[in-house]
């Protein structure tokens, strides 16, 4: 209450800077910045990732005499590294072109798989008329906040033994053993778990404003409701669709915590990011294979950013602007 | 073709608004019949009904034979043309145009023949193969009538469809459509809020308001023979003047109005028996903006039909004059009756007269100027009710 009391009493001027929003102050303080300091920044955040991929390139002597600054005074490049890497990795280890293929046999389905779904619900939640349509949605939208974390041992549970419900001395199975852990297919529906809620949520945004107009006229046309969502919807949705797609294939690729707890045992299934660790903890040897190792597992995610870079901004947009 | 008849047909929303009102209408089959009224009158919510893009409350909904209460939008054999077109944007004009046919597995080279057919009819050929995105508001407006003729369906719903278009567009569009409907001979109710619209396009027109139907008629008799003073006001522009008058009969019938005096034809006064019952009494006078006439334009004008005015604005069309004139009388509040059907309507002090004159005419502003009343042409309306007296 006092520090309430307080803002009046500093006076007129002191009123009208505190009246200025947020957002335009900063953006005020901002423009201010020259450009020079921000390619600054970005050269300064560059630089480990340039190191990286100088190191990557170089040969195991090289890497462990010297910082990759030393290339300057000493220049010798050469391929070896990921040619090891991907074919000849040391004692054991999957080559990393064959868990090339297992993170894009992850990758694909865990993010095609939710989005169907998605693309459905979404569709069903905007423009369906259905007892609990309102109740259902703030439902799925509540699952956003729980945690990947929590749900882990539960499901590891359920892969690995099913579900069963004992009542006053008799079991019932409600799922039976299905023996799910450790195959591909664990972590596909995982990730369709997680990534549900905010797909839901981004497309329902974007559907639910497409003009009524169109429905009414697609319905006067003759189309049921899967012809809507088919021959209307889908194509019109394409840009959510593929905004929500990247976010999910990305985050998809890069997870570690999810294939570790339902994959890892299975070494021939393994995505990069298992054999990336694997490839630290095999005693010491192939050490200097790994910032090669790192920019293999780094290459989809790149192109996929800068080839569909117009996408996020329309992503992260999905729902406040039309059109 | 069909014949499309609403018994009355109620719609109550499901939060209890009431927006058509026991609503009665017989469109003849091939006939244009254009339903007209302001925003909110509930000419859409019936056109939608009759769509069946809303439920009906209800009533009874009759398309050719069948009652379609409860039949899908798309087993009514209906076509409906949106305001706004509601074209699909990912399509081309061609695939927009056959969506329905392909939807009913019409065979491909059908669907083909009359997409081209329909194209050809709209002048829409060379454009079959662009997306809506790259076609202009005209052209678009023909792809949304393309989309509804190509179906050949038994009636035509259309919502506003020219309110989109620039007001050059909109006029050509109107003879369009209208040739188009005649052509085709094909079953049409049309919604409007532009009363040009309505007069010019519709063999007969419907009148809304506030969820009831006003009048349906021909535009002519609309405007010849309003049935009250809602109808009275909507369709003409500049609209009716309308002054407070005290009627009355015996061997001189004339009414007071203002300080004037207008003598009414015996003919007038037989054929209205209703007015006995408004002797000695207010009455609502309506004068058409071209029932007054410079009386310094014409000759001999006779006592007991003029009237004066001091004008306000004069403003020269070249082919006639509009001037705007005060006069010293009542004016009806309609406005404040049509807030409230119930009321009677009260009168206040002075007058805006608009008047069409001849473009010979010499009134100038800010001078007292005389006008002689057609008062053939007079209508009367009840002050207690609103309805015009016969």
């Amino acid at each position: 209450m006092s520090t309430l009391d307080a803002a009046p009493a500093t006076g007129g001027a002191a009123i009208g800077s505190a009246m200025e929003p947020v957002g335009q102050r900063t953006h005020r303080v901002l423009a201010k910045v020259p450009t020079a300091v921000l390619w600054a920044i970005v050269v300064l955040w560059t630089i480990p990732s340039f190191g990286l991929l100088v190191t990557s390139l170089r040969p195991e002597a090289d890497q462990i005499s010297g910082g990759w600054w030393t290339i300057f005074s000493n220049p010798s490049l050469t391929l070896e590294n990921y040619d090891n890497a991907l074919f000849h990795p040391p004692g054991g280890t999957l080559p990393f072109i064959d868990a090339f293929v297992n993170s894009l046999a992850i990758a694909i389905p865990g993010t095609v798989i939710p989005i169907a779904i998605a693309c459905a619900a979404a569709y069903a939640f905007a423009w369906m008329d259905f007892r609990g349509r309102h109740w259902m949605f703030i439902g799925v939208l509540a699952m956003m906040a729980v945690p990947v974390q929590m749900s882990l041992v539960p499901l590891q549970q359920l892969y690995s033994g099913g579900a069963h419900l004992t009542v006053g001395g008799s079991t019932f199975i409600v799922l039976p053993d299905m023996d799910l852990s450790n195959k591909p297919i664990a972590v596909w529906l995982a990730h369709t778990a997680f990534g549900l809620p905010l797909a839901i949520y981004l497309l329902h945004n974007y559907i639910a404003g497409l003009p009524r107009d169109l429905f009414e006229a697609a319905r006067i046309d003759g189309a049921n409701h899967f012809g809507i969502f088919w021959r209307i919807v889908l194509p019109l949705a394409k840009p959510a669709i593929a905004a929500f797609a990247i976010f999910q294939f990305l985050w998809v690729w890069n997870d570690y915590l999810i294939s570790l707890i339902f994959l890892s045992q299975n070494r021939d299934a393994s995505p990069l990011t298992i054999q990336l660790v694997n490839l630290v903890t095999s005693r010491g040897q192939g050490t200097e294979l790994l910032p090669a190792a790192a920019f293999i597992s780094i290459v989809v995610p790149l192109v996929i950013f800068f080839s569909l870079q117009r996408y996020f901004v329309r992503g992260l947009l999905a729902g406040s602007v039309k059109g | 073709m069909a014949q499309v008849t609403l018994e009355n047909v109620n719609k109550v929303y499901d939060n209890g608004y009431h927006a058509v009102h026991d609503l009665d209408l017989d469109i003849q089959d091939g006939e244009f019949l254009v339903l007209v009224g302001p925003s909110g009158c509930g000419k859409s919510t019936a056109l939608r009904m009759v769509a069946g893009l809303e439920s009906i409350t209800s009533g009874k909904l009759t398309i050719g034979e069948r009652v379609v209460n409860d039949v899908h939008p798309k087993d009514r054999d209906i076509a409906f043309v949106f305001q706004n077109y509601a074209l699909y944007p990912h399509m081309t004009v061609r695939q927009n145009i056959g969506f329905a046919l392909k939807l009913r597995k019409t065979p491909k080279a059908e669907i083909e023949q009359r997409v081209g057919e329909a194209a050809k009819l709209l002048e829409l050929t060379e454009f079959l193969d662009e997306k809506p995105g790259q076609l202009s508001g005209g052209q678009r407006q023909r792809v949304a009538m393309g989309r509804a003729i190509v179906r050949r369906p038994q009636v035509f719903l259309m919502d506003e469809p020219l309110s989109n278009l620039d007001a050059k567009l909109r006029v050509q569009m109107r003879a369009e459509i209208s040739r188009l409907q005649h052509d085709l001979g094909v079953t049409t109710l049309y919604v409007t809020h532009d009363q040009i619209e309505a007069m010019t396009m519709g063999h007969r027109v419907a009148v809304m308001s506030r969820g009831y139907l006003q009048q349906v008629d021909t535009p002519q008799n609309l405007y010849d023979r309003p049935n009250n003073l809602y109808v009275a006001t909507f369709i003409g522009s500049p609209q009716m003047n309308l002054i407070m008058g005290q009627l009355h009969l015996g061997a001189t019938p004339h009414l007071v109005v203002g300080k004037h005096r207008l003598d009414l034809p015996a003919a007038l006064v037989a054929s209205r028996p209703g007015l006995a019952d408004f002797d000695d009494k207010k009455v609502v006078v309506g004068i058409r903006p071209e029932s007054l006439e410079d009386a310094g334009v014409e000759t001999g004008a006779p006592e007991g039909r003029t009237i004066e005015a001091v004008i306000e604005l004069r403003e020269g069309l070249g082919s006639e004059v509009v001037a705007h004139a005060r006069f010293d009388g009542e004016a009806p509040q309609v406005e404040a009756a049509q807030r409230d059907p119930d009321a009677t309507l009260t009168g206040e002090q002075g007058v805006e007269l608009v008047a069409r004159l001849d473009p010979r005419t010499s009134v100038a502003i800010d001078q007292m100027a005389r006008f002689i009343v057609d008062v053939d042409n007079l209508h009367l309306f009840d002050p207690a009710t609103s309805l015009a007296i016969r």
